[in-house]
């Protein structure tokens, strides 16, 4: 039957060729897209892990709730987070950071600025005694880096260009310290970092938590503790909901909460998610035009050689051959554009897994495409998401095909032959 | 010894406007080994007979019975079994598969086959199957084309074909259907030759559908048919 069948669709060599490429270009485009898609998720994910949630962090009462706000006056006291601290030493969690975030005004003036003005951003504090919570190491840093000797700030590298900042150049930066109070200091820009993270990026000031703290008089207070189960983000995909429910349990003696990265950035995730299922429309797409090539296809096939199947019925073959003779012309048919297109898309997907697509044309005008990464994409070439679309798409086209000839070989075959 | 016998055939064409009486109450014996041809002119009922007698049309009222099988008590699966056991057929147009070469067409006839049924015929492998192919191809004087495809070979090699392709499966009846239709005098005798020497040789009973002339000159029997009629 297999040597038939592929006779049979090497008969029509033109209409074979012509639904395999569409199937073939429908599937490439499919892999592309979910590749892309998944890298930038999986960027995204990173980004948001390494430089801003970290896996899970700590937190007052009541702060978690209105964490958008960045509120101040819900804060880990420096008692609780000595103990804090002895308890991540006792249950092994050696990576975290004690920080202090909060939203502040930044006013920069002409001379050495070009103009005049100010703007909202987020003043992030960190420790610098303990900074392994986050992962900067693969952040671009101009100038000076956190440390404990650091007497000035760092700029978010977009940030920084939005005002035209430079190192050196002095910001007065303008806040609340600890009970509310406003408190506002001239300081300069001691380095500028870009993490890849637009957010990060865009609006974050970082300086170290020691001098923070004597600007606003925190007394050793802070707003959370960042905690990180591990730098590499599939194992920590794999293990928040176990290790966050073991971190609620170790904090819940000092009447603090945990949360995972995943209930603090609930929002973006929903997004990324809502955006990933855009993926599907392609595979919809593909899996339309295998079914509409095949069906149509095999339906001309079937009325081109009617005399055949009454001949192959003459002989003694009965429906049942015939339906699948015809179902395996156009199962072979769909597998030909599947393989073709598997392996150029997954070639394709390949090279921008290395070279990712610049799309910073497309975000000069754009605050947010949702997920947190920079202006490259880089694709993720995942095999088993290849594997599902491959097998996807030969039964796909299995089925569009046995749908098209299922009523093939009805009827008496005196009537076939007097129809041709 | 009578291997066919219709009773009361008839059979019915129902168009959107009318009844078409294509066979009325046809009754008729056809013995083992005989050659025989049903004649008449255009529309009266020839091909329809054949197209009963090998169960590619149904029956509107009588019956057949052959080999002392009634055909009123098949169901579609058995009707499909006689069709791959007991009736070789062959068609004006030929019928071959374009895309197999000789040896391959013929070989289809066997593809269908269960095991024992081609134990039956001595198959007991593929090399058996080669082989039988190839004799049948021998026998219509086709052994050395048996690796061509139908669109390299004349009107008359096809034909041949058909007719390897009709015999491999060992059928106990042949209906050719207007088999010199589509061929000039020449390649006609050849036809009707050879199955004569089949029919004499395996003593295969064959039954023509043909107004031919040259048809009607080599059968022993005639069946004269007329408006659906015996006359």
């Amino acid at each position: 039957m297999l040597k038939l069948a592929i006779r049979g669709v090497s008969r029509y060599k033109k209409r074979t060729i012509i639904t395999a490429f569409a199937i073939a270009i429908a599937i490439v485009f499919s892999i592309f897209m979910k590749s892309i898609l998944t890298g930038v998720a999986m960027d995204s994910d990173k980004n948001l892990i390494w430089n801003d949630t970290s896996s899970a962090k700590v937190y007052a009462p009541g702060y978690f709730e209105d964490r958008d706000y960045l509120p101040i006056d819900k804060l880990i006291t420096d008692q609780q987070g000595i103990e804090l601290e002895q308890l991540f030493k006792d249950n092994n969690y050696n990576s975290y950071t004690k920080e202090f975030v909060s939203s502040c005004q930044i006013m920069f003036y002409e001379d050495p600025f070009p103009t005049t003005g100010s703007l909202t951003a987020t003043l992030k504090a960190l420790d610098s005694s303990h900074m392994n919570a986050y992962n900067f190491n693969n952040a671009e840093i101009e100038g000076n880096w956190i440390n404990k000797d650091l007497s000035g700030i760092v700029l978010g590298s977009k940030l920084a260009a939005d005002i035209n900042a430079e190192i050196g150049y002095y910001l007065t930066i303008q806040t609340k310290g600890k009970g509310g109070f406003i408190q506002a200091f001239d300081i300069p820009i001691v380095g500028i970092i870009t993490t890849g993270d637009p957010v990060v990026d865009s609006s974050t000031i970082f300086s170290n938590l020691e001098l923070i703290n004597d600007y606003l008089e925190l007394e050793g207070s802070a707003t959370n503790y960042s905690v990180s189960y591990s730098m590499n983000i599939s194992k920590v995909k794999e293990i928040t909901d176990k290790e966050t429910a073991n971190l609620k349990e170790v904090v819940k003696p000092l009447n603090l909460e945990a949360y995972s990265w995943k209930e603090i950035a609930i929002d973006i995730l929903k997004l990324q998610a809502s955006k990933g299922g855009f993926s599907n429309i392609f595979l919809f797409f593909t899996f339309f035009i295998a079914i509409v090539g095949i069906s149509n296809t095999m339906i001309m096939a079937i009325s081109e050689r009617k005399n055949e199947i009454a001949m192959l019925k003459t002989l003694g073959y009965n429906n049942k051959f015939i339906r699948r003779l015809f179902t395996l012309e156009g199962t072979i048919i769909g597998f030909l554009g599947v393989i073709v297109g598997s392996i150029v898309g997954t070639l394709i997907a390949f090279y921008y897994q290395k070279n990712g697509i610049d799309f910073s044309a497309l975000m000069a005008n754009t605050e947010s495409i949702g997920y947190r990464i920079n202006s490259v994409m880089h694709a993720f070439v995942s095999p088993s998401q290849i594997f599902l679309i491959i097998i996807l798409g030969i039964f796909v086209s299995m089925a569009a095909a046995y749908f098209a000839v299922r009523r093939t070989g009805r009827g008496e075959i005196a009537e076939m032959f007097r129809r041709i | 010894m009578s291997l066919i016998k219709t009773y009361n055939l008839s059979k019915v064409y129902t168009t959107q406007s009318e009844e078409v009486h294509a066979l009325i109450d046809i009754s008729l014996e056809i013995n083992k080994g005989e050659l025989l041809a049903v004649s008449g002119p255009s529309g009266s009922g020839k091909t329809t007979l054949l197209n009963l007698i090998g169960l590619l049309d149904n029956i509107s009222s009588g019956d057949i019975e052959l080999d002392n099988v009634l055909y009123s008590t098949l169901k579609k699966k058995d009707q499909t079994e006689i069709r791959r056991n007991m009736v070789g057929m062959i068609f004006q147009s030929y019928n071959l598969i374009p895309v197999l070469s000789a040896s391959e067409n013929v070989e289809m006839a066997l593809n269908c086959l269960s095991k024992e049924q081609l134990l039956g015929l001595n198959i007991n492998n593929k090399n058996d199957k080669k082989e039988r192919c190839y004799n049948a191809l021998k026998d219509v004087g086709l052994d050395n084309l048996e690796n061509r495809r139908p669109s390299e070979l004349s009107g008359g090699q096809q034909q041949r074909i058909s007719i390897a392709r009709a015999i491999v499966k060992n059928p106990k009846v042949l209906l050719a259907d207007e088999p010199t239709a589509n061929l000039d005098k020449t390649n006609s005798l050849h036809i009707l030759e050879l199955i004569a020497k089949l029919n004499e040789k395996k003593d295969l009973t064959c039954i023509y559908s043909s107004h031919d002339r040259l048809v009607l000159d080599h059968v022993k029997r005639i069946i004269r048919l007329e408006d659906g009629r015996l006359c």
